[in-house]
């Protein structure tokens, strides 16, 4: 298995984004995309989900372009999960992690032995069968992100791909969704790939970081071979102290932004 | 014989044309600018439905001298129009629920109008050919009626052109360079609507002008400019003209009627504005 | 997942009750008010001769029409909503029953306007067959024309709606104007049509839409999976395999069946489309095949009871049941746009 891009240029109608960016993601593992605002990592995972046509270069996923796979074959391979997905009004959990068995099912066809195993599997998975017969609209924010984990998973691709996943959580439901996937990845081998804006989260959770700026691939590898004092200078213009910890993850301390107003010297002396 | 053909006939109904694009154009403007919301003009908001039912329902039901009509259809318009912008309004005005709601109150002054049309038998034929727009056989005696109702808002507003670019800026803005913007917005909206009602009662439910050239003007004048509110009044005014023109052709046994040659004219043109620039639409 | 819950197994039961009778009401109510045991004398042939006519050749067979097309509204309003994700959608505001009648009043008066002995010359039941026909082409070009001008495949919700109303409005303008040009002494009857009216509607109009009503609900039961999952965000659609361009355009066109050709027998009823479905998800929550179904059947109560109370509230004359949808639809229409965020 691999799933690697070569010299892509993605963008949309007429306006690129990402220029000339070549990566290779690692198969089973948990990669982090980090960079700063608007430089183009939704655009890099829609590309890597074949949901955006690279306008040169090629994506491959096992050898084979993007464009030359059949959408449902695809759909066995990649699951994408975007920033905001919408939940039509009053589905309940259950019928919405069933969504995930789509590909498989036929156009009349209902629901297998094996579709029903997979979701009850799915959604035991990410903690949520307690309420799976109720509306989706009516849990809380890191429930409904788990749903739709449960919903991703459910569809049994090896590659998932996930657009700030923790975005519009609070700090605990951050840490929730970040351990369920670290937990996925461990236990069933799967392929995680997330754009995160927090990077102790990222240092922290992911095997591997991908640091992009302005639609280019800057620095990756290991988290504590990327995540450095210089990168983050240069990158988010913050300047930060890196420690390395116990237990070998980078830990960033944010002093200020680089174009901070320091204080002057002779202000220091009057207090 | 020609010049009774060209005093009796042409004439005024060349200035008639004049007046009811000038007037259409210029509310549309107005409202557009002072709503900040490139779909707010008079066909879209209910302002015209609203205006030519209120005068369906007098002339069917109370057989009102059509002296009456431009009162009639300014009070319809703005009953209409206000409704429509109050039932919108939801933390501001958003372009689309501006839209959805004039759609709304239109259906509902189109149901009237049709049951009253059904009722009335006889007269439909001619009402119809009234709510499909045109200024067919229209004389000096209906342009002496709605000129009072058409000119001096329409110079009016020229004339407080500069209130109207304040009105343009950040509510906020407006009210510390001492304007009391909703006052002044109250008064431009008012002088649309009348202006609106004004063209309706005379020419019928003509669309498509209001909306669409305050569009096109903006391609060749800043809003901010003092004189984009008359170009958009000389603009509609030509518009209207050439369309006049246009549905006289000798093409058909009859005259087509206005309506079908602004739709034929404006639709495209929107669609392509909405196309070109949706991101400043939705 | 099997199990029904109470709410849809109480409105399967409870909804064909209302609906039959309000259909036993529409036979008995009228100019000549009828007893039950008329009718039913009536319906099984036993009746006096008058009120056979009455029963069998009037009321029974306009109560029946009103029913199905408001099946065809609510099911087209329905699929139109979860389509475009937007409560706000219905054949109506998208275009699409203005384009199908423009398409009926134009074979209308190029029927008329035929010199009569013509071959060509149609005239009643024989235009009338071919009415949902060319409503149907000028329906499916209206919402092809929005589908394609409002962005074809990368359609938002927002762009769909919007460019629906202006070419709406571009083609109800159209159409008045060709009616008004077609001359004063026939706008009568076709002003009846256009406000959507059921007067004097016959069995033959009954065989002229019960094909579509098959075809539209064969339709409608083959879309409902791929349906459920285009309710979806477009990019959750695409990485679960859907080929999205592909399945939103047949489910436009089951929805611009359904409505072209009830546009075609009654005219364009409007508003019935946009508020049943509303009901329908309010009463039974989840489950969109349930609440499909449940819309039809609403639907269908809707249009009957509005034509009953159309015919029977002002005696002397007849409120042509569009009117009177109009005037239901629209404050609710209103509600649910104060309800958006």
């Amino acid at each position: 298995m691999s799933l690697n891009a070569e010299q892509v240029q993605l963008g949309y109608d007429g306006s690129t984004i990402i220029e000339n960016l070549s990566v290779e993601v690692p198969m089973q593992q948990v990669t982090a995309l980090i960079g700063p605002n608007g430089c183009g990592k939704s655009t890099l995972l829609k590309g890597l989900a074949g949901l955006l046509r690279p306008t040169r270069g090629g994506i491959e996923l096992n050898g084979r372009s993007l464009e030359s796979w059949p959408r449902r074959e695809l759909a066995f391979e990649v699951a994408m999960l975007p920033q905001k997905p919408v939940a039509p009004e009053g589905i309940r959990v259950r019928e919405l992690v069933e969504y995930g068995r789509f590909p498989y099912q036929g156009l009349m066809r209902g629901a297998s032995r094996e579709d029903r195993a997979v979701v009850a599997w799915a959604m035991e998975q990410t903690g949520v069968a307690g309420y799976a017969e109720k509306p989706v609209q009516a849990l809380s924010g890191g429930q409904q992100q788990r749903v739709w984990i449960a919903m991703a998973i459910a569809q049994q691709a090896n590659i998932l791909l996930l657009d700030e996943p923790t975005t519009f959580l609070d700090w605990g439901h951050q840490l929730e969704v970040l351990e369920l996937l670290a937990k996925l990845n461990r236990e069933q081998k799967l392929t995680v790939v997330m754009s995160l804006h927090d990077l102790n989260q990222a240092a922290q959770f992911a095997d591997h970081v991908l640091v992009m700026q302005q639609g280019t691939l800057l620095a990756a590898g290991a988290p504590k071979e990327v995540i450095e004092t210089e990168m983050l200078a240069s990158v988010f213009n913050v300047d930060a102290d890196v420690e390395i910890r116990a237990d070998g993850k980078p830990y960033c301390l944010a002093k200020g932004s680089m174009n901070r107003c320091r204080a002057p010297e002779w202000m220091k002396d009057a207090v | 014989m020609q010049g009774i053909l060209f005093w009796e006939l042409r004439l005024p109904r060349t200035l008639l044309a004049l007046l009811v694009g000038a007037a259409l154009a210029t509310a549309g403007g107005i409202m557009q600018g002072v709503t900040r919301n490139p779909l707010a003009a008079p066909d879209l908001t209910g302002v015209v439905a609203g205006a030519a039912c209120l005068v369906v329902i007098l002339s069917t039901l109370a057989s009102v001298d059509a002296a009456w009509f431009p009162l009639a259809g300014i009070a319809g318009g703005a009953l209409a129009g206000g409704l429509t912008f109050v039932l919108a309004w939801k933390n501001g005005l958003m372009p689309v629920r501006v839209v959805l709601a004039g759609v709304a109150i239109s259906a509902v002054c189109v149901a009237v109008m049709t049951g009253l049309l059904v009722f009335s038998g006889a007269e439909a034929g001619e009402l119809f050919f009234w709510l499909a727009g045109g200024i067919s056989g229209r004389g000096w005696e209906q342009l002496e009626q709605v000129i009072i109702w058409i000119a001096p808002p329409l110079l009016l507003v020229v004339a407080l052109a500069r209130r109207f670019r304040v009105l343009l800026l950040d509510d906020a803005m407006g009210r510390s360079l001492g304007v009391s913007v909703s006052r002044w917005r109250l008064v431009f909206m008012l002088l649309a609507v009348g202006m609106t009602a004004g063209a309706v009662t005379v020419a019928g439910p003509v669309g498509f002008i209001g909306l669409v050239v305050p569009h096109i003007t903006r391609q060749l004048l800043s809003e901010q400019s003092l004189g984009w509110l008359p170009l958009n009044a000389v603009l509609g005014a030509l518009l209207l003209l050439s369309a006049d023109v246009l549905a006289r052709l000798p093409v058909a046994v009859q005259e087509i009627p206005l309506g079908v040659v602004t739709a034929l004219l404006g639709g495209p043109w929107l669609i392509l504005l909405m196309r070109k620039d949706f991101g400043r639409v939705g | 997942m099997n199990r029904i819950g109470i709410a849809p197994l109480a409105c399967w039961i409870l909804l064909p009750l209302v609906i039959g009778l309000s259909l036993l009401l529409s036979l008995c109510l009228g100019a000549a008010s009828l007893s039950p045991e008329q009718v039913f004398a009536a319906l099984t042939g036993t009746g006096s001769e008058h009120g056979q006519r009455v029963v069998w050749d009037l009321r029974l067979p306009r109560a029946l029409l009103a029913a199905v097309v408001g099946l065809h509204f609510a099911l087209s309003g329905f699929i139109l909503q979860a389509l475009s994700r937007n409560p706000l959608a219905d054949p109506g505001i998208l275009g699409i029953s203005a384009g199908a009648s423009l398409a009926a009043v134009l074979l209308v008066v190029a029927g008329a306007m035929l010199p009569a002995g013509a071959s060509l010359y149609l005239q009643g039941e024989q235009l009338l067959a071919w009415l949902p026909l060319g409503a149907l082409a000028g329906g499916v070009l209206a919402a092809a024309g929005v589908y394609r001008l409002s962005g074809a495949g990368r359609l938002t919700p927002l762009r769909l709606i919007l460019t629906g109303v202006v070419c709406a409005a571009v083609l109800n303008a159209l159409m008045t104007g060709g009616l008004a040009l077609w001359g004063q002494a026939h706008t009568e009857t076709l002003v009846a049509w256009l406000a959507g009216s059921l007067h004097g509607r016959e069995w033959h109009y009954i065989w002229v839409i019960l094909p579509w009503t098959l075809l539209g609900l064969t339709g409608a039961a083959l879309i409902v999976k791929p349906l459920g999952v285009l309710r979806l965000n477009d990019e959750q659609v695409l990485s679960l395999g859907v080929n999205l361009g592909r399945w939103r355009l047949l489910v436009l066109l089951v929805a611009t069946l359904l409505a072209a050709s009830a546009v075609a027998v009654a005219g364009p009823i409007g508003f019935v489309g946009l508020v049943v479905p509303h009901m329908a998800r309010w009463l039974v929550p989840g489950a969109l095949l349930h609440q499909l179904g449940i819309s039809a059947l609403l639907g269908a109560l809707l249009v009957l009871v509005a034509d009953l109370a159309g015919r029977t509230l002002v005696v002397p004359f007849e409120l042509p049941v569009g009117v009177l949808c109009a005037l239901i639809g629209v404050p609710a229409f209103l509600y649910l746009l104060k309800q958006q965020p």
